[in-house]
């Protein structure tokens, strides 16, 4: 069996593993073993015929992918009574959980621009001169990052809303509002960049007339980014909740998300007043570090820790009793 | 939009008479790829069948009562080093059920099954 033939066989059975994972063992071994059977069977009949093993790879994989909608709609189908929800349930949420973490760093990170008069222009040249890998990838994470927040929007939404449909919905749509935001920073970001590079290839007596297109899009990006981190904010407070109220997380923990809320509205409120930057600016990140202080927490806590008792699953216990 | 719940496609009539063509040959029992194999070589196509479409359509025909199967006894899979496999074979409610379908068909498909033995006698 060549590499590829191995590694094609390897990725169907990844996802199978995917699309069958939560599923009652007996369904999901069943499934698991049938495609073994499967992959085995179709790579000996396929050797014998003289394929060649490259064509073989590709003939597994496009039986895979081609078999994706089907696989999705019978999963669907067999959800339900037969779904042992508990254990992947809180593993799924607590995998997203994590997930947006990594989302928020890039959100967050993929900023500081310095938009002020004085600086601006020697910020346009800063950027110019990054190259086309460093600016090409700032707007693609921001893009990637965008697609990401819609599939943990879908995932968490699709995760708890038998627990909280109210609040599952409003956690979904604000990472939803997050999605948009980062997709339309990526664009504008990359129009922030050509603005860039047409600044320092322009003649000098036409730079000037560039400046403040390049800054308006320059603050535009930092207010979509500012947004989305919002957004994004909102979201995890209202997870917390939901978690919280179903005793998914310790209690405790409501505490951490607290404390965010303060010192994030602390430091927009202390904006707003006229304090200083740095502190106002200190205050909002320690809010942001704390609002991520919740979400790896919590999301190690459903990954790892034994089965959480849920109040809803408590409550189904106790009515079957 | 949903379809009716006895309502059959395409493939699961395939299915169906590649199952009554495995009774004729002899060897009644059938393991999904050598179905999947069957439906390509019956449709003169390249490409065998995805596996979530062939495995889906075999679970709602079992569940319709039109095929069963079985795990095969994995001394024999042990024997052979392979994975076990899931054994499926035509019931008499298939039968009927691929019959119904076969007088359904148009005339023109009812020739080229009756052309490779597989329409109902």
């Amino acid at each position: 069996m060549s590499a590829w033939t191995s590694a094609a066989s390897q990725l169907t059975r990844s996802w199978v593993a995917a699309y069958t994972l939560g599923l009652a063992s007996t369904v999901r071994e069943a499934r698991r073993r049938e495609i073994s059977s499967d992959l085995w069977e179709h790579q000996q009949d396929a050797a014998s015929d003289g394929t060649r093993l490259g064509a073989i790879g590709l003939s597994i994989v496009s039986r895979m992918v081609r078999g994706i909608p089907a696989d999705l709609l019978w999963r669907t189908n067999v959800e339900g009574p037969q779904m042992d929800i508990r254990i992947p349930f809180e593993r799924i949420v607590g995998g997203l959980l994590i997930g947006m973490v990594v989302l928020m760093v890039i959100t967050g990170a993929i900023s500081g621009y310095d938009t002020s008069r004085e600086g601006f222009e020697s910020e346009l040249v800063r950027l110019a001169s990054l190259g086309s890998w460093s600016d090409n990838g700032n707007a693609f994470f921001r893009f990637a990052t965008g697609l990401a927040l819609i599939g943990a929007a879908a995932g968490l939404y699709t995760s708890l809303r038998g627990r909280s449909p109210a609040l599952a919905a409003i956690a979904a749509f604000g990472l939803l509002v997050a999605a948009v935001l980062e997709l339309v920073a990526s664009s504008l970001q990359m129009v922030f960049v050509q603005l860039a590079n047409e600044y320092v290839q322009a003649p000098a007596s036409e730079q000037a007339s560039l400046v403040p297109t390049a800054r308006a899009v320059a603050i535009a990006v930092e207010q979509t980014t500012g947004a989305a981190l919002f957004s994004l904010l909102a979201s995890i407070y209202v997870l917390a909740v939901l978690t919280g109220r179903e005793n998914l997380v310790p209690r405790w923990l409501i505490g951490v998300p607290m404390i965010s809320a303060g010192l994030f509205f602390g430091g927009l409120i202390g904006e707003v007043a006229g304090a200083g930057d740095d502190a106002t600016w200190i205050v909002t990140g320690a809010g942001l570090v704390a609002g991520l202080l919740w979400l790896l927490i919590a999301g190690l806590w459903l990954m790892f820790t034994p089965r959480a008792a849920s109040k809803s699953a408590a409550t189904a216990a106790a009515g079957a009793a | 939009m949903r379809r009716k719940a006895n309502t059959l496609v395409s493939l699961e009539v395939a299915i169906l008479g590649g199952s009554v063509e495995f009774v004729r040959s002899g060897e009644g029992e059938f393991h999904g790829y050598a179905m999947a194999r069957t439906l390509r070589d019956e449709a003169g196509a390249k490409a065998l069948t995805g596996h979530g479409t062939l495995y889906r359509a075999l679970e709602r025909l079992e569940k319709l009562g039109f095929l069963a199967s079985r795990w095969e006894d994995p001394a024999v899979a042990a024997g052979e080093q392979r994975p076990m496999r899931r054994l499926y074979h035509i019931t008499a409610a298939g039968q009927q059920a691929w019959e119904a379908a076969a007088e359904a068909a148009p005339a023109e498909a009812r020739g080229r099954a009756l052309k490779k033995g597989l329409a109902p006698s």
